[in-house]
Parts: structure tokens; sequence; C-alpha cells
């Protein structure tokens, strides 16, 4: 995976509703037919910087089987973050694809 | 943030568990529902998670604080290190709690008296005023800083550039109230004193202008605030109540602020009292508006943007102007001769920052001396501890090689070490300030000063725990940063194959170790050269000739409560010295004026028809009872001594020591002569007898020209006399019994400072008693240390090189190959030391010069024994590990390592 994407990929997996370690994991890896591969184990570190840095927050909840689980929700600086993070990543791939050329 | 989670690591630590543990959870439900077996999914959701304890791993780090972690875990490691060896760690604490105690100790005084400033606002705005030449009159104190009470009010009342200038005098005063009457130090001020201090009251008012304007007119008092709390239990009644003092009644006003205790530091004022009573206080001293009598001591501050430079030009002019309106006066009328040296006199001001200094001036020497001297005692032990720590590393050089291996870097392994350093500086300056406590107490109590009235303190102060915190921490860098680079060199390749890793220091260290000793004999050397010139200075102040047999004599001072009139004084002295002489045990008693060897005298000029009165001459005088000479044993060498038959004749008489009659009268007794007290003064005093040279002021320098006048022709100026009780064993057996008899002859007397004459004696030159004492303590003390250092590398040289010299020994070598061996190892270490150290000698010698006596500061003989007891030092340590060399068994040698 893309250095220093991961962070945007969680945030965005967060956009729509609040979750937990792994619904975020399996939501990367569905949502991108899984070709993006996130080691689940290194998700957690991330998700703990996230928080520290005041993009996510988190709460403990009750998932849908009734066990107890650590719920993350993006805040307003994360979803001001992912906005830039995104355009600034759409601007890097443009770039990148104008240097590259049409496919051959 | 870091910060936080460290803080709360290990709750979040738990969370995180429940995190993993409910992914593992969840995942393994899914698994399930996809169709595995339990076990089967539960070890497919743990794969799924990936690897844990990398994991673990990074969350870990998150939450730490690197530097502080490892400072931690480092901490831990050296608790277990010096756990592990309790001598080496006993060893390394108490060198540096010596160091650090003394240096603590000697701190402790310097700065009271050399450092710190007066406890009151702005203190660097005090100056005090200071007249240099002579004085033409009667003068207190060391001749400078006095002035007489008309020149004050008239530089006040004229001068502009200060915001204030107030004046002070000291004294003693009987207090009576009491259950007994008490001595206790009081000033005269005028009315201003406390507003120019800018010090306020803590209970009433305190003075002001208003109370110091007509002579006798202002019977009031303010107490100082320790006093007040020590001596009247901090009753706020006393204000408006009365006190006496020397029999007359004040009403006190009021009581300072904390802290302050006058200008004078160490010497407190009690009681304040407007310079208008003198007269009151002191009926001797009745008048003040005597032009040439000079008593008082002016304080003035600075107005804001006023330099002192300027303020110094400006007063010089007004200074002048006053100068001219004194030459009108009767006595330059007289002697019109004079006027050109009074007018050379020389006005100057000097900071009173630290109020007036005549404690520091006799103290500040010494104490910058001795704090030289316990920094290079420090330096000494820091340079043992390092080498100890690179022993002790060259012995731990398989455990660091092993850890590097494992992949501690050097600077991480050096970092640990000096843990450890800072662990075991810090214990030596926690048992330092304790022993640097005890000794400044000491140290205080063998000072000559009345300990009740005294105010330096021997408590540790936050000031003080500072200066030993920063001496702690330096001593730590210093003596911890090059063992603990060297020693964690250690290259795991080299030192993990080599046979020899137990002992393999490695040459750098032996060579960093030999510098650390060269240090040490150097300072040696130079602290036993100093030591050597203090303790030659008090052997010869020692060997002195006093012209008194001063051993079993006591001395006292006896002063009534409240001022009696001449007759009953005359009556009183004689019945006093009648009744002691017949107390047990006490062979003679006799009494003077001038205190001997306190540094106070009574000099003046005399008029003999044999000299010439432009040479002015001069003699120091006293006044004495009857006794004196056979309480003192100073011989009477021609006529007689005084008797009682002499007292209240109103015949004047008076003797004259040999120095006075060899200068003015040719060496022939002039018994039954006349001469006069003054310049060209009647010949009214006739000289009745010649005594032997003795010592008065002082117990140095050149024995002064002395004439004594019975007592009884000055007796309405008597207040205090010094007795001198002569016992026929030791003189403390009989202090009581004296006591008692002065009581029971007048219940009013106040005896004070009674002690041997021997004691007083020692009091004047307690500057070179403690100098020479500490610094021959010190000296030793560091010697020693150097020797043990220098025994510790060579033994380790022996232990390096034991395999080398067994082959030698084997090959057919001689013992005394072998010891050359090793003096080579230390010789040019020594020889090194002590050239540095008779080098530094010199620079050390010319600045305390002044505080030697009669020797001088590259005096011979000290410079040799020096060298010669340091030589002999380091032969004992060099030759018993050479001995040992030479006793290596060949055959055993060989099979070692």
């Amino acid at each position: 995976m893309l250095l220093g994407t991961l962070d945007m990929l969680v945030l965005r997996a967060l956009l729509p509703a609040p979750a937990h370690g792994h619904t975020i994991a399996h939501v990367i890896e569905t949502t991108s037919e899984d070709i993006l591969l996130v080691e689940h184990g290194s998700l957690y570190p991330a998700l703990h910087r996230l928080e520290d840095k005041g993009y996510i927050a988190s709460f403990w909840g009750t998932s849908e089987n009734n066990r107890k689980a650590k719920y993350y929700r993006l805040t307003k600086a994360g979803k001001d973050h992912l906005i830039g993070e995104r355009s600034r990543f759409e601007t890097l791939v443009r770039a990148i694809t104008r240097v590259l050329g049409p496919a051959s | 943030m870091t910060w936080r989670r460290f803080l709360h690591r290990s709750r979040r630590h738990a969370e995180f568990r429940g995190e993993i543990e409910s992914y593992i959870a969840r995942e393994t439900d899914e698994n399930i529902a996809r169709g595995m077996a339990p076990p089967d999914a539960r070890a497919a959701a743990q794969r799924r998670f990936g690897n844990l304890s990398l994991a673990l791993e990074k969350e870990y780090r998150m939450n730490s604080v690197p530097v502080f972690d490892t400072l931690l875990q480092d901490l831990r490691y050296s608790i277990r290190q010096i756990k592990a060896q309790p001598g080496f760690a006993a060893a390394a604490v108490l060198s540096l709690a010596l160091g650090i105690g003394a240096n603590t100790a000697i701190f402790t005084l310097t700065d009271q008296i050399v450092v710190r400033l007066l406890p009151v606002p702005e203190p660097q705005s005090l100056v005090q005023l200071r007249v240099d030449g002579g004085r033409f009159g009667s003068n207190n104190g060391d001749g400078t800083h006095a002035f007489s009470y008309p020149t004050f009010k008239a530089l006040r009342d004229t001068q502009n550039v200060f915001t204030g200038i107030t004046g002070q005098v000291l004294s003693s005063a009987s207090l009576t109230g009491g259950d007994r009457p008490e001595m206790v130090r009081i000033a005269l001020v005028d009315g201003n004193y406390f507003q120019v201090m800018g010090v306020g009251a803590r209970l009433g008012r305190l003075l002001s202008p208003d109370d110091n304007i007509k002579p006798n007119g202002h019977p009031v008092a303010v107490l100082q605030y320790e006093f007040w709390k020590s001596n009247y239990r901090s009753d706020a009644t006393i204000v408006g109540q009365t006190i006496r003092l020397n029999g007359s009644p004040f009403n006190v006003i009021g009581v300072t602020a904390e802290g302050f205790e006058g200008t004078t530091v160490g010497f407190p004022a009690r009681i304040w009292i407007p310079v208008m009573m003198r007269p009151t206080i002191s009926p001797t001293n009745p008048r003040l508006d005597n032009e040439r009598d000079s008593w008082f001591y002016p304080y003035a501050r600075l107005k804001p943007g006023v330099s002192m430079q300027q303020a110094e030009a400006a007063m010089r002019v007004l200074y002048r102007q006053r100068q001219e309106e004194e030459l009108s006066s009767p006595l330059f009328t007289q002697f019109p001769q004079l006027r050109d040296s009074f007018l050379k006199q020389t006005f100057r001001l000097e900071s009173a920052e630290q109020g007036d200094g005549g404690l520091r001036r006799r103290f500040e020497r010494p104490l910058i001396v001795l704090q030289w001297l316990v920094a290079a005692v420090l330096l000494i032990a820091c340079s043992n501890v390092a080498g100890l720590l690179l022993a002790r590393g060259a012995s731990r050089q398989r455990e660091i090689a092993i850890r590097r291996a494992i992949g501690a870097g050097r600077a991480r392994i050096a970092a640990q070490l000096l843990t450890e350093s800072a662990l075991l500086a810090g214990m030596g300056g926690v048992a330092g300030i304790a022993i640097g406590a005890w000794l400044s107490k000491s140290l205080l109590a063998s000072l000559p000063f009345d300990q009740a009235n005294f105010t330096i303190s021997a408590i540790p102060d936050l000031r003080v725990l500072g200066f030993a915190f920063v001496v702690t921490a330096l001593t730590a860098l210093f003596f911890g940063l090059a063992p603990a680079w060297q020693n964690s060199a250690a290259a795991p390749s080299v030192t993990l194959r080599s046979e020899a890793a137990g002992i393999a220091g490695g040459s750098a260290g032996v060579r960093l170790r030999k510098a650390f000793v060269a240090l040490q004999v150097g300072l040696s050397v130079l602290l036993l050269l100093g030591a050597g010139l203090f303790v030659k200075t008090l052997q010869n102040l020692r060997r002195i000739d006093l012209g008194i047999k001063t051993e079993n004599v006591v001395t006292m001072g006896v002063s009534p409560a409240f001022p009696y009139e001449p007759a009953r004084k005359l009556q009183l002295i004689r019945e006093l010295m009648d009744n002691l002489g017949r107390v047990p045990g006490v062979a003679a008693v006799g009494a003077n004026s001038t205190q001997l060897f306190m540094g106070g005298r009574s000099d003046g000029s005399v008029t003999i028809p044999e000299v010439d009165e432009n040479s002015r001459p001069q003699s120091f005088f006293n006044w004495i009872t009857p006794g004196y000479f056979e309480a003192l044993g100073i011989p009477i060498k021609a006529g007689r001594g005084f008797t009682w038959a002499d007292w209240g004749g109103g015949r004047r008489v008076a003797v004259m020591n040999e120095q006075i009659v060899k200068e003015y009268f040719n060496n022939q007794p002039p018994i039954g002569r006349s001469f006069g007290r003054g310049m060209r003064a009647p010949l009214d005093t006739e000289i009745v007898g010649v005594f032997g040279n003795s010592r008065y002021h002082d117990v140095r320098g050149e024995i002064p020209r002395q004439t004594f006048m019975n007592m009884d022709s000055t007796i309405a100026n008597i207040t205090t006399i010094n007795v001198y009780a002569r016992a026929t064993g030791d003189p403390r057996t009989v202090m009581a019994a004296l006591r008692t008899e002065i009581q029971r002859t007048d219940p009013n007397l106040v005896v004070t400072g009674m002690r041997p004459l021997d004691e007083q004696i020692n009091s004047r030159i307690v500057n070179e008693l403690l100098l020479s004492f500490l610094a021959t303590g010190f000296a030793v003390l560091a010697t020693l240390l150097a020797v043990i250092g220098l025994y510790g590398v060579l033994t380790f040289v022996v232990a390096r090189r034991t395999r080398e010299i067994g082959i030698r020994m084997a090959l057919g070598a001689e013992a005394w190959t072998v010891v050359r061996l090793i003096v080579s190892e230390s010789a040019a270490v020594i020889l090194f030391g002590i050239a540095a150290g008779v080098a530094a000698g010199y620079g050390l010698g010319k600045y305390i010069e002044n505080q030697l006596y009669e020797v001088k500061p590259d005096d011979t003989l000290v410079f040799v024994l020096t060298v010669g007891a340091l030589l002999a030092a380091a032969a004992f340590a060099t030759l018993l590990p050479a001995h040992r060399a030479t006793r290596i068994d060949p055959a055993h040698a060989l099979r070692t390592d």
C-alpha cells in the first residue's frame, strides 16, 4: 500500500458511520476489492495515533452480536483533514498519470 | 500527548488488549459462520490479525517518553550495580561526601560573611562614607568610617545626591527588668535611620526624625524582631511599656520587621534608640557637639540615577567646605602646623550593600582561601572516584561487550554508566550536606564570638542547599564523564574473543587513570604547601614573647548596671579588688580600662621636656589598678608599680615601659621625672616606675611605647573595667567563685566575657588557628586520597602485566628489574604532579601572603618538606605493588589467563 495513505483510508472508512477496528479493516479490503490488504494488527496503532491527533474519537459500545467493542468516529477535525488529504492525493495522482502518459 | 499516554500506560495497554480480544472474537465468529471448526476459526483469526508482538511493541513505543523511560531503567540497573558492590559504593560515596561536605560547610560561612547583601530593599544603593588620613582628635573604630556628629549634621543638611543620609553607633548597655541584669548590644541612630534603610515595623512604630531633636529629650526604644521574640516571648503588650537601659527608663514604641539586624553582619543590634539619648546612655561621653570627637558612622542611600562616582564628587565638595569651617577651631589656631595635613584627608564613598563589613574584612581572605582548598579536596575526591570507576569498568568489560553485542549503542551504555555516577554523587551530596552542617557548626563554635549575640548560622538554607546541589551535579559530571566514555568503548569482537577479558582495560584506560593520579598528586602538593605555610605561621605566632605570663589568668569585663558617682566607683573598685584577691585559689588581681589583645587601644600625644615637640611624641595609654603587674606577671624593671596608697590621693602617677624609656629617655629610667598628656600639656604626672615590654592590643607587630596611668586619675570616665585574676592552678576552677564574689560585692555589677586569658589571645589568632588546622586536615586527607589513587593504579598495572612479568622472570630477570618496571610506570606521573603542584604553590603563596606571619610565601623548608613527604608517600604506594610483582611465581603466572 502507498506510504501515508492508510490514515486517509481509515478516515474515509469512518465517514458514513462510527465503526470498530474489525469493521474498518474489512471495509477497506472489500471496497478495494481485496486489492488493498491491511495487516489488521497494525491498524490499531494507526487508529490510536489518529485519535491522539484528534481526527477520530473513541467510545466503548456493544456490537451487533452483543459483544463489547471499541468504536471510532470521525471528528470535525478528521473530516477537514480527510478533505485536505484527498485533494492533495488527487493532485498527486493526476500529476503522476500525466507524467506516465497514455498506456501503450 | 505522549506524556498523558505515558502516565496512563497500564490502562492504555489493558484497553488495547481488550480491542485485540474483541477483534479476534469477531473474526472467529465470522470464520465459524463460514463453516470452520471453532479451534481452526480462532487460529485463522489470529493469523488474520498478523504480528501481535509487533503491534504491541509499536503501541508501547507510542506510550513512552524515551528519555524518561531509559532513565528509569538505568536507575534501576544502577541501584542493582551498587547493591552488588557495596564496598566500592561506600568508598566512592564517602570520599564524595567528605568533599561536598567540606565545600558546603565553608560556603555556609562564605555566603553569609562574604556574599550576602543586607536584608533591606535595594541594598545596592546603600553607601558608607569614609575619610582616609588622620582625624586630629579622638576616633572610634578603624579610624576611617566614623565622623563627628557636627560634621555628620553639616553633611546631612547640605547634601543633595542621596535620598537620605543617616548614621549609627553601636554600643552595649545593661538591660534591667529581667531576673538578672543583662548586657545587650544597642545602636544609637539618627532619626531617619529606618526610613533610609527601608525597614518597616512589625509592631507599633519605628523612630522618625521627630524622635531625635534635643539631647536627652526622647527616651524611646525600638526592639529588634528576633530579640523581641526570644527575650519577650513575642509579647505584643511590650509596646508602650518601659525598659531600663543603663538605669534610665525608655519607652518601647515598636518592633522591627523580621530579619533586619542592623548594618553590622553577624553582630545584631538588639535595641535602637535615638542618638540624642547618648548622654543618658553613656554619661562619660556626654557631648554630641565636639567636632574633634569622631564616633558616628554615616550610611546613605543614593538617589535613583546618581552613580557612586557622581555622589562622591559632589560630597567631596561639601566635605571640603566642612573642613574649612573646622579649621577655625581652637586646635588649628593653636597648632597651625597641623592645618596642611588636615586638609590632605580624602573623602570617599564605599558600597554598603553588605553593611559594615568588619567580619567580612577580617574573614574574607581566609574564607576564600579555604573555599579554594576545599574545592581542591573535592577535585581529588572526584579523581579518586573516577579512578575507582575506571578500575571497575575494566572488570566489567565483558558485561559491557555483551550488552553492545546484543545491540546497545555506545551512547546508551555511557548514559547508563553516567546514571550510576549521578546516583553515587547524589548519595554523596546528601551525606555531604549532613557533614557540612556539622562541620560549619563546629567552625562557628570555634570563632571567638559570644555565640548568644552572634547570628551567623550553621543551618543550611536554600542557597546552601542549591550550592550543594550544583556542586554535586558538577561532581557527577566531572568524575563520571571520562570513565563512562572510556568504559563504554569495549568492542565486542575484541573483548569477547580476548582470553584476558577480565582485566583488559586497554592502555587508554590506564593513561586516563594516570592523568587523574597526576592531578591528585599536584593538588596534594598544593594543599600541603599551603598547610605548611599556615602551620609555620601559627608556630611563629605561638613563639612570640608576649611579656605577660598568660597561663592561669582569668579575664572578664565588669560594669555597673547603672552609672555610679566617681567617689563610689573609687570605693567599689578597691573593694572589688580586695574581695577578689581573697577568693581561695586566687594569687593576684588587677584591672585596666582598655582590654588586652582585643585590638582596642588608646593612644595620644605626650609632652616630655627631653623630646622635641615637632617629632610629635606619642604613646599608647592604659589606666590600671594596683595589683595589675602582679596579676599579669609583668616585671617591674625600675622604680615601683602602683599601690593602694596612690589610690584616690589626687597625685597623678604613671609607669612607662622599656620601649618608651629607650626611645625617649636614652634608656635612663626616668624615675621621679614628670610628663604631660597631650600636646604642650602641663607636666603634671610623675613617672614612678618602668615595666617590662609586653604586648597590648595585638599579639603581632612591634611592641608599642606604653604609658600606664593609675585608674583613679580618670575615674569619672570609667564604665567597664577589665579584671585579670591570676589563679594558683587551672583558671577555670576559680571562675564560679569569682562570679559569686562579684555579685556579693555589688549585685548591680554585670559580668561579661569571663574566660581564660589564653582563650582571649587565641581569639586574636583565630584566623591562623583555623587556617592551619583546616588546611592541615584537608591536605592530609588529600594526600591520603592521592596515595590510594596511585596505589590503585599500580596494583591494576601489576595485575595486567602479571603474565609479562612472569615471562621476564622465567627468562631470568632479577627482582630489581621488575621493581624498575613498576617504578617506571609511576615515576613520570608523580614527578609531573609534583612539578605542577610546586609551580602552582608559588602562585598560592603570593595569594595568601598577607595571611602569613614571618614566613616567606616561598619558604624553602616548607617546599622541601612537602616534596619530601609526597615522595615518601608515593614511594610507599609504588613499592608495595612492586614488591608484590617480584613475588610473582613465573610458573603460576604463565598458567593464568
